[in-house]
């Protein structure tokens, strides 16, 4: 038999889906001609390693069958009446498809910069810098393309907000971002990426060498994270592109800025995954909308308030939440045993008791803390994602009630045939519901309350777990432009490894003592995960494609001794002595997928 | 409206009853916390996420440092919090030394010197100060350390595995509550010391778990070890250089053992060897898992204790206070608990400039009372109040002397207790013998601040000294009113003469100059001449006689220099130096001329450090006056000695004492040197002349000594001078089979993959040798093991209450009688075994997968 529940609380985005077809801002075509309008950044870009060239290539690797276009279109030293003026001959004639219009730093560079004074140069006027903007997305709109509107990037590096162009760079962006907005073209926030990237990047707050060379112009990084941004600027985030319309908005603010630190598919990176089952500030809507709008101070994680809208913030929170499954917002209350014998749990009837304690938990599941005397009470949503059958169960320790929706669908107690510990089939839509559970059993040390949520076709929410607090899902990921050497217990490995972790996320395991390689990895991160909860003598794993690189000997001789490492930017230093003589060996950085080794 | 009202006063009702409840439990909460009066713990916010502090220290500008579990180095300055070092692996410990300005971490694998080249706050080179030790990769061989002594040398210790194959049980009562400790890898379960990057020097052993470490102001070291297999009780021992301090599973390393020899001694030889602990920790009253010891240098900032060692226990989450005295030439004393109610379990302690007592607090792994997974607080004094508590004791000829901060009311009423632990490997001794003591002779002190009385002494006994209900003058309770005191000793009727008082030479070995306690160098076979005799280097200076300056000594035709009359010198001087030479006892059985006066002479470097030369063979003395040793410093790592009447050798790497424009050492001589091809001085430090401590000197003649006994010559004798020492160190030990990391055996060989067929606690019972690989036997034998505990009304047979699986019991029930014999019980696992081993290759691995 189906016991079918309605849902009492659906969030709007569930059905909001209007139309199925992709909105004109998203997506490549066949044969899209991709233009980039732009100054001598986009002049670079079209060179080997530079932006719009590595975007190419990526995008080949990715659409090899749409025949993409890229064309640059940059010119040293332009502003944006020079790009109006040549916009027929450097862009239209070329009949884009997209045209990406990167422009505005010598707008606001001209104003200060001292040799462009000193011959009685000028930027451009906020003014004139906004009207030629509409001017051209105009023009280009009646042409046939659409236009993607890039925020000017930095004029110096520092990250604290001091570089001397900060404040009118920011006016000129936030122009950027009121012309496309109100022009309804795709808005690519460069500014705030690069930002963002330099707060996390930068902690020496250095004028330049981190994205750029010069402080202006983009270096290898730069290039790289522009050529990611514009490649996640043509294809948007997720693969049910256009199933959910009113998570559009928040889709294409997520895949412009926000996936730089939570990743692509809210996996995490440098910032924490938003998909996961720890919640550090809480999953509620309203936590999730109040880090977005006043940031986590410390971090990364800026208040976005000044950059987005309201309806934006809400927007990405909305997209946040459409990608939740299982059990948020878990509270975990204790109520006292006294009151409850030889009643029927009901959610009534607790909220009749004042509860000994209640506590928000960070983790999706619950759990108890040792020598909990009392009964325990778990209040949740439960984001179902995929309509199905699902079925709620136990195991028969003491007694259990779990109520969805305010119904009962789970009970057992010492009396109940231990066989029958799973509730009935229910069928449940997509949406969000009320999950309480109701626990008590005799052992005052520590609850062996175990529960679980499976679907027929295999989705499976575990009730119970550990406490993560303390262990937040971690991972050593490879920072740009920097290389890492890191010690972990990775089983499998000796102890002794030193795990030099490339700026290209290759991972080299060299043993000092040995003077080889013990092993690599390309595309690879150190999961450390598994070590971190509390009793756990669990080593780490490490995530990647394994190079076939094992037992190359880094290091020959008699006597190895090894004596430091050092970091010299991507680059992993490691000293050693050999036979009573001092060797450097260099590993490096080869392709997007390689490493190499060096002795000096 | 009437069944609202009526809800209301419910309600009501049991909110009176939920407060009720919540007063009880913050009651229970202040019933665990014991603080003395005066003093107040403090909580400092640690950075956010993982972070996990095991150890931390401070420098003298105000700044604190932790290290964390999960591999950081944070600072501390300003009420902010910056990262200076990640990426470590768990490290537990950190030092910071003010000369380098860099920190000293102990890694799992490593200890690592961190340094901030740029001065930018972080650090950029991370220097490996030695990874001459083993390490296996189980998870347990944790590195504990450093601390350093006034010359700045680095002291670690090492912790044994849980896991692996080679445990000493003791055959009585094996593995009991807990599995032996394992050695896996060189060097575990001992204390070692780096004079210097590059430099390891194994200290002493048999330590099972010594997580903690403690250097005194007067340079001598203690270690504080956990209950477990061999170590009856928590414990401080004081460190002697060489010594064996009781778990056996360490041994091997030492060169006069084998892992067989090991195993074939009893628990009676092992007690033999070892050194007691010079203070006992009480289990669940003063510690479970003792951190640190720090000694109160704070000069009474931090109350009346100045002077006493503080330590602090991981479970029981306190601070406790301990004090040495000698009796019969050896530590031993006391420990009363201080302070009780820290947040999680402190392991490590620091003092700041203001005289507050921080500790790093950690309740990962092991469980604390505080329960905090980690804390980080300190204790702060507030410079007036004097608490009520009981300041120390000392041993006397016939009881206790025991001294308090308080003067005493009226009616003291001590009680005495005593008991001693086994020693065996069963995990923890419980008291053994014990026996309630009339106390009698009381005399309170004029003060009323010290009381002596009479208690029935027997040595090897740890004695608990109660004051219940004691009161002070002013009409204070004692927080703490019982303390501990471990006699291993009795005072003897005459305290043995101190030995000479040589600070300057012996630092960290922490044994008297010529101490005849000191244990001799273990014997080993000397190299076969041919594989160490090396040829004359084209660029050394042959010391024929032409070199000499004393006519008395002659050498014959073939070459010999038999010992003249008084010192005999070179004509050169010199500094760095690659000597070589060869000596020769005179064959005697003469009784008259044995010890110091057989076959006595010296080879003074630069005329002033004495490397010995006397007949050890068969000849037993002092160790540090042994052959090899550096007279009244370093007894040689091994007795590698020759018959007399035949030929040996010196191998010598030296390099000068380099001295400061105002005549302090900057660095003292140091020298690697081998004695018939064995390694006797592994790149040690000199202290000092062997008459004084340094003087400053440049280059002088090596000089050659006379000494009254029997005879001794010598043939051969060359020396390369100025060598570059460091840049020959490699070689020249390589020359006779040594390289820097020749102790370490190859144990990092890649682990099989974890075995996921069974869940993680059958595969850790299983698999008794940790291999990866379960056998049949071994699958058969964790049933086995449980047959006797299931078997609840020993029958021999299994009921079907005592055997809860009705399927399993129907189909092992061979014989039909409803019952399972052990025979029965173990075919229904065998039977079982095939469906694990899903490949059918006859054991159980990571490769059976469903």
């Amino acid at each position: 038999m189906t016991n079918s529940l309605l849902p009492k609380i659906l969030l709007c985005f569930v059905f909001a889906a209007g139309s199925i077809s992709a909105s004109a801002q998203d997506g490549l075509a066949k044969n899209d001609r991709i233009v980039f309008l732009g100054d001598s950044i986009t002049a670079a870009g079209a060179r080997p390693k530079g932006y719009i060239t590595m975007a190419s290539e990526q995008l080949k690797q990715l659409h090899p069958e749409l025949n993409l276009k890229l064309i640059g279109a940059g010119i040293g030293g332009h502003k944006v009446p020079d790009c109006q003026k040549r916009l027929q001959t450097d862009v239209l004639d070329h009949k884009p498809t997209i045209v990406f219009i990167y422009i505005g730093i010598n707008d606001v560079w001209h104003w200060s910069h001292p040799k462009v004074v000193a011959r009685g140069g000028k930027g451009t006027t906020p003014e004139d810098f906004e009207s030629g903007l509409r001017e051209m997305v105009q023009k280009i709109n009646e042409a046939g393309a659409r236009v993607i509107l890039c925020t000017p990037t930095v004029i110096a590096e520092k990250s604290d907000g001091t570089n001397p162009d900060d404040e009118k760079l920011d006016e000129y962006a936030n122009i950027c971002r009121k012309v496309a907005t109100e022009t309804k073209s795709q808005l690519l926030d460069l500014r705030m990426a690069f930002i963002t990237h330099l707060k996390a990047n930068n902690p020496q707050n250095v004028t330049e060498g981190i994205l750029t060379s010069d402080s202006v112009h983009l270096n290898e990084a730069g290039n790289k994270l522009v050529a990611e941004l514009v490649v996640g600027a043509l294809i948007p985030t997720g693969e049910e592109t256009a199933a959910t319309g009113a998570g559009e908005r928040g889709r294409t603010l997520y895949s412009q800025l926000c996936f730089n630190c939570h990743g692509r598919n809210l996996e995490g990176g440098q910032g924490p995954a938003l998909n996961d089952s720890y919640w550090q500030h809480g999953s509620s809507p309203e936590a999730i909308l109040k880090v977005i709008t006043k940031g986590v101070p410390g971090s990364p994680m800026i208040p976005y308030e000044a950059v987005f809208p309201e309806e934006d913030r809400m927007a990405l929170r909305d997209f946040i939440l459409s990608k939740q499954e299982g059990l948020r917002e878990t509270v975990r209350s204790i109520y006292p045993r006294e009151y409850f014998a030889g009643n029927r749990f009901t959610p009534e009837l607790f909220n009749s008791v004042e509860s000994l304690s209640q506590t928000p938990l960070p983790e999706n599941h619950y759990y108890a803390e040792r020598n909990t005397d009392g009964i325990l009470r778990g209040q949740s949503k439960l984001y179902i994602s995929e309509a199905n059958d699902y079925t709620f169960s136990a195991r028969p320790n003491g007694r259990t009630s779990i109520f969805l929706d305010g119904v009962e669908v789970f009970y057992s107690d010492e009396k109940t045939d231990k066989s029958t510990h799973v509730s009935k089939t229910m069928s449940l839509q997509p949406g969000v519901y009320d999950l309480e559970i109701f626990h008590e059993e005799k052992t005052a040390h520590s609850y062996r309350f175990s529960g679980s949520i499976r679907s027929k076709s295999g989705r499976h929410f575990v009730l119970n777990g550990r406490s993560l607090q303390g262990n937040i899902p971690k991972f050593v990921r490879a920072r740009p432009g920097e290389a890492q050497v890191v010690r972990k217990w990775i089983d499998g490995l000796s102890p002794r490894a030193l795990l030099c972790l490339l700026p290209n996320r290759v991972i080299v395991a060299y043993h000092p003592v040995d003077g080889r390689v013990l092993a690599a990895w390309h595309s690879a991160e150190i999961n450390q995960t598994p070590s971190l909860p509390d009793r756990s003598a669990k080593p780490s794993v490490i995530n990647g494609v394994s190079i076939d690189d094992a037992g190359t000997a880094l290091l020959e001789g008699k006597q190895i001794r090894f004596l430091r490492y050092e970091i010299d930017g991507g680059k992993a230093v490691l000293v050693s002595q050999v036979d009573g003589v001092e060797k450097v060996s260099v590993i490096s950085p080869k392709g997007e997928t390689g490493y190499t080794l060096t002795n000096q | 409206m009437n069944e609202s009202l009526l809800s209301d006063r419910q309600n009501h009702r049991i909110s009176v009853f939920v407060i009720a409840a919540a007063l009880a439990f913050l009651s229970a909460t202040s019933a665990f916390a014991q603080i003395p009066a005066g003093y107040k713990i403090e909580t400092v916010e640690l950075p956010k996420g993982a972070v996990t502090i095991l150890g931390l220290c401070h420098k003298p500008d105000g700044t604190l440092a932790v290290v964390s579990w999960e591999g950081e180095v944070w600072e501390y300055r300003d009420m902010t919090w910056t990262r200076f070092a990640e990426n470590l692996m768990e490290p537990n410990g950190i030092y910071y030394d003010v000369k380098e300005d860099a920190y000293y971490v102990a890694q799992k694998p490593e200890l690592t010197r961190l340094v901030d080249t740029d001065k930018d706050g972080i650090c950029d080179k991370y220097e490996c100060v030695t990874d001459a030790f083993g390490i296996s990769g189980e998870y347990h061989e944790y590195h504990y350390g450093p601390v350093v002594d006034s010359l700045g040398r680095k002291y670690a210790s090492l912790n044994l595995a849980a896991r692996g194959e080679f445990t000493v049980p003791d055959g009585k009562e094996p593995g009991k509550g807990g599995g032996n400790m394992s050695y896996n890898a060189p060097w575990r379960g001992w204390v070692y010391r780096s004079d210097r990057p590059g430099h390891f020097q194994p200290l002493a052993n048999g330590f099972r778990s010594p997580c903690g470490i403690g250097m005194s102001p007067n340079d001598e070291l203690f270690i504080t070890d956990n209950q477990g297999d061999w170590v009856a009780d928590c414990c401080m021992y004081h460190v002697k250089e060489g010594n064996f301090y009781g778990h056996p599973a360490s041994l091997p390393a030492r060169p006069d053992f084998t892992k067989e020899k090991v195993l074939s001694m009893t628990a009676a030889d092992f007690a033999k060897l070892r050194t007691p602990p010079a203070v006992w920790f009480p289990r669940e009253t003063i510690a479970n898992s003792p951190g640190s010891p720090i000694w109160d240098t704070t000069e009474g900032k931090f109350g009346p204790f100045s002077g006493q060692m503080f330590l602090c226990d991981q479970r029981q989450s306190n601070y406790f206070r301990c004090g040495v005295e000698t009796v019969d030439g050896d530590y031993q004393g006391w420990c009363v608990d201080f302070l009780r109610g820290l947040e999680s379990g402190p392991v490590k302690l620091s003092f700041d400039s203001q005289g507050r007592l921080w500790s790093a607090q950690v309740g990962r792994g092991w469980f604390s009372v505080g329960g905090k997974r980690t804390a980080l607080q300190y204790v702060k004094w507030d410079g007036e109040t004097t608490p009520f508590a009981i300041e120390s004791t000392s041993l006397t000829k016939t009881g206790f002397e025991v001294k308090f901060t308080q003067p005493l009311a009226e009616d003291v009423t001590p009680s005495a207790k005593s008991y001693h632990y086994h020693y065996y490997s069963t995990y923890g001794s419980p008291p053994v013998d014990e026996k309630e003591h009339e106390v009698s002779a009381m005399v309170i002190s004029k003060d009323r601040k010290s009381v002596t009385f009479d208690v029935p002494l027997t040595a090897n006994k740890i004695y608990a000294l109660q004051f219940p209900e004691q009161k002070s003058t002013n009409g204070k309770s004692l927080d703490f009113d019982t303390i501990f005191y471990t006699a291993n000793k009795l005072r003897p009727a005459k305290e043995p003469r101190p030995g000479r008082n040589v600070g300057w030479s012996l630092a960290g070995s922490s044994w008297d100059r010529n101490d005849k306690r000191r244990p001799l160098p273990p014997i080993v076979e000397p190299l076969p001449a041919g594989e160490y005799n090396l040829p004359t280097p084209e660029e050394a200076t042959v010391l024929d006689a032409a070199q000499w300056t004393n006519p008395d000594w002659k050498f014959d035709a073939e070459g010999v220099m038999p010992r003249g009359k008084g010192n005999n010198e070179t004509r050169e001087s010199y500094g760095n130096a690659r000597i070589h030479l060869e000596f020769r006892f005179d064959p005697s059985d003469d009784p008259e001329w044995t010890g110091q006066l057989f076959g006595n002479s010296g080879v003074f470097l630069m005329s002033g450090y004495e490397l010995q030369v006397l007949n050890s063979y068969q000849n037993p003395t002092f160790a540090d006056g042994h052959c090899g040793a550096i007279y009244g410093q370093h007894p040689p790592r091994v007795n590698a000695c020759r018959k007399p009447g035949e030929w040996q050798s010196y191998d010598i790497l030296m390099k000068a004492p380099e001295f400061g424009k105002d005549g302090s050492v900057d660095e003292p001589l140091r020298a690697t040197i081998f004695h018939n091809g064995v390694l006797i001085h592994d790149d040690v430090w000199v202290y000092g002349e062997v008459g004084g401590p340094y003087k400053p000197h440049g280059k002088r003649p090596l000089k050659i000594q006379d000494h009254k006994g029997t005879g001794v010559s010598f043939r051969n004798l060359w020396i390369v001078p100025d060598v570059d020492y460091d840049q020959s160190l490699d070689a020249f030990r390589a020359n006779f089979g040594n390289t820097p990391n020749s102790f370490v055996e190859t144990t990092d060989e890649p682990k099989r993959p974890p075995i996921t067929i069974l869940n993680p606690g059958m595969v850790r019972d299983m698999d008794v040798d940790g291999n990866r690989i379960i056998t049949v036997e071994e699958f058969i034998g964790y049933r086995a093991k449980q047959f006797d505990p299931m078997d609840k009304d020993k029958s021999g047979l299994l009921d079907a209450s005592e055997f809860p699986h009705p399927n399993a019991l129907k189909g092992g029930d061979k014989d039909g009688d409803g019952k399972l014999t052990r025979e029965e019980h173990l075919g229904i696992f065998r039977g079982q075994f095939p469906n694990v081993d899903v490949n059918g290759d006859g054991v159980i691995t990571a490769e059976d997968k469903r």
